[in-house]
């Protein structure tokens, strides 16, 4: 490894892989829970198989084009879901969020113990190197990241050893002015050790804010993923609602769909309180191209929807999306027949029960899509006991790790929950929930990878 | 052998920082570092160092500041200076300043080490 060849970029090469950097320490000396492993190594005739049982509707045939399903632009993506009931106790996983840098692999336990670079080698191995040997442009192997170094170190390392070949790191920051990373007539250039810029024939995308302020469409760069990703719905959730909707009506016949809270869409600001009052109360209001928990506002009384109306006033112009709160307990629903409540963690020895979100990572693989990688993480505030006053309801609610500080991003990983011998366990979920949860994930990649499709080939082929 | 233990980093890249602390605990070294020369002068308040790298460029000051005011008081026994590529200018006006040596980007770990390991 040479460390800052120039500003913000390091050159990784083969060898530089340190499993203690690329994991947190208690996942690095974590054993996967037999279960997982279990539905880690599912083929997809025994995943569609059991979907199927499980949803007597649901169309088999239908399902298994799901699973070998070849994203042309989303190859890689992450998904928040959340385990919830309702009065007649029927268990869902809700679809919360589609990520197209979604974090992951620094929080799973290792499935093999021979396999020394675990997911990341998978994900590098059947999704990065066949899409970078089929693409024909020349150039050098970069990372290009604004947040996660844990995770990017790793993939540049990884990349490094299955390509035989040096990987330029690089950070490219919103609003850095003097950017190691530059796109000149769509392809991308990183300054190398002499101030001279390299041509990228390849780079692995952990860019999170905004991006499209500085990667463009049509990239003659190959992206894992390409900005396309991101403004189908992998980074807008107004853009990925619409796309579910259009899935859900284009397979109803199938007798599948994507579940997600009750959800409106272009709110304008003006109207937050009048949605605030007819939805009884309670709700989530949504920026629809915030990440990482930033712009996401639960709201439980009047306290809090004047705070967020304060937050959100600096831009009266923008368009919110506003979702039906998933409720702490069944006493607190508005309408029991339509009202979702978390299911929460197992009680611990306190009687303590937390809400949880479950993130799953998959990627595309020539066989079709694979799970990859598979966390939780709980809230911070238990959901079966009052809320003291001068407490935000996104303690009880909120499950993101994310923390934006004055010197950039930090993670409260005290709230993880490994899939692991350990921790499994307190999540009361089964292979069935995991099943459905990766079946209702790919749904999400369908839709938004038929969104880019339908909305930038087009585009393409008029430029 | 010097009697180098502990050592401050001072580079605004957080992934060098991480990278290097690695490499340097893994030589048996122990590390802090900070991001900004203000990170840095707090930690200096709260401890002595055998050794201080230093980056040049930093978002609010330079490493040939922090320097001086290194060279002023009797927290840091050794400062390395880390230049960009090719700043002799940089380089030299850091030894008028009393640092012990210069090490210009980008960095190899393993001669990094031998700097330290020679002051």
């Amino acid at each position: 490894m040479k460390l800052s060849i120039s500003s913000n970029v390091h050159l990784v090469e083969p060898g530089d892989f340190e499993p203690a950097d690329h994991w947190y320490p208690r996942a690095l000396n974590s054993q996967i829970h037999p279960l997982v492993a279990a539905f880690l190594n599912l083929n997809h005739e025994q995943m569609a198989a059991r979907f199927c049982r499980l949803n007597p509707r649901a169309d088999h045939e239908t399902v298994m084009k799901l699973l070998k399903y070849q994203p042309k632009y989303f190859r890689w993506s992450g998904t928040d879901l959340m385990h919830v009931t309702n009065n007649q106790g029927l268990r869902k996983l809700t679809l919360i969020e589609t990520n197209s840098c979604p974090s992951g692999q620094k929080s799973m336990p290792l499935l093999d113990f021979s396999f020394e670079h675990g997911g990341y080698r998978r994900l590098i191995e059947k999704t990065f190197k066949p899409m970078v040997e089929k693409h024909p442009e020349e150039g050098a192997l970069a990372v290009i990241y604004d947040k996660n170094p844990m995770e990017n170190v790793g993939y540049a390392a990884t990349i490094a050893e299955v390509f035989g070949q040096n990987v330029y790191l690089a950070q490219y920051k919103l609003g850095d002015k003097d950017a190691p990373v530059e796109f000149r007539d769509g392809k991308m250039f990183v300054r190398g050790e002499k101030e001279e810029w390299v041509e990228i024939k390849a780079a692995f995308r952990y860019v999170t804010q905004e991006p499209w302020t500085r990667i463009p469409k049509h990239s003659k760069t190959l992206l894992l993923n390409p900005i396309e990703a991101c403004l189908a719905g992998g980074r807008n959730k107004e853009v990925a609602s619409e796309a579910y909707d259009r899935f859900n009506e284009e397979f109803e016949s199938k007798g599948i769909s994507i579940f997600t809270p009750k959800t409106y869409r272009n709110v304008p600001y003006g109207e937050l309180q009048s949605y605030f009052e007819k939805m009884g109360g309670s709700m989530v209001i949504k920026v629809p191209d915030s990440n990482a928990g930033q712009g996401v506002y639960t709201v439980v009384n009047q306290k809090e929807m004047d705070f967020a109306l304060a937050e959100l006033a600096h831009d009266p112009d923008e368009v919110f999306i506003i979702q039906e709160l998933i409720h702490s307990n069944y006493t607190e629903g508005k309408d029991p027949a339509d009202t979702w409540y978390h299911l929460g963690t197992i009680p611990d020895s306190k009687g303590r029960s937390f809400a949880f979100d479950l993130r799953m990572m998959m990627h595309a693989t020539e066989d079709g899509m694979r799970p990859l990688a598979i966390y939780s993480r709980k809230s911070g505030f238990p959901l079966n006991q009052p809320l003291p006053e001068d407490m935000n309801s996104w303690e009880v609610y909120g499950t993101n790790l994310s923390i934006k500080g004055d010197d950039g991003w930090t993670y409260a990983d005290e709230r993880l929950i490994l899939f692991d011998v350990r921790n499994f366990a307190l999540l009361g979920l089964g292979i069935d929930e995991l099943i459905r949860g990766f079946i209702q994930s790919i749904m999400a990649v369908y839709a938004i990878d038929q969104n880019a499709i339908h909305t930038f080939d087009k585009e393409a082929s008029i430029v | 052998m010097n009697m180098i233990k502990n050592i401050l980093i001072v580079e605004d890249d957080v992934v060098f920082c991480k990278l290097l602390t690695r490499f340097l605990t893994k030589n048996s070294y122990t590390t802090k570092d900070a991001q900004s020369a203000k990170q840095a002068f707090e930690l200096l308040k709260e401890q002595t160092f055998d050794l201080a790298i230093l980056d040049y460029r930093l978002p609010d000051d330079n490493g040939l500041s922090i320097l001086e005011s290194i060279k002023e008081g009797d927290k840091v026994s050794k400062v390395i200076l880390i230049t960009r590529y090719g700043d002799q200018e940089v380089a030299n006006k850091a030894i008028d300043l009393g640092a012990d040596a210069y090490v210009s980007k980008p960095i190899n770990p393993d001669e990094l080490l031998n700097v330290i390991q020679n002051l």
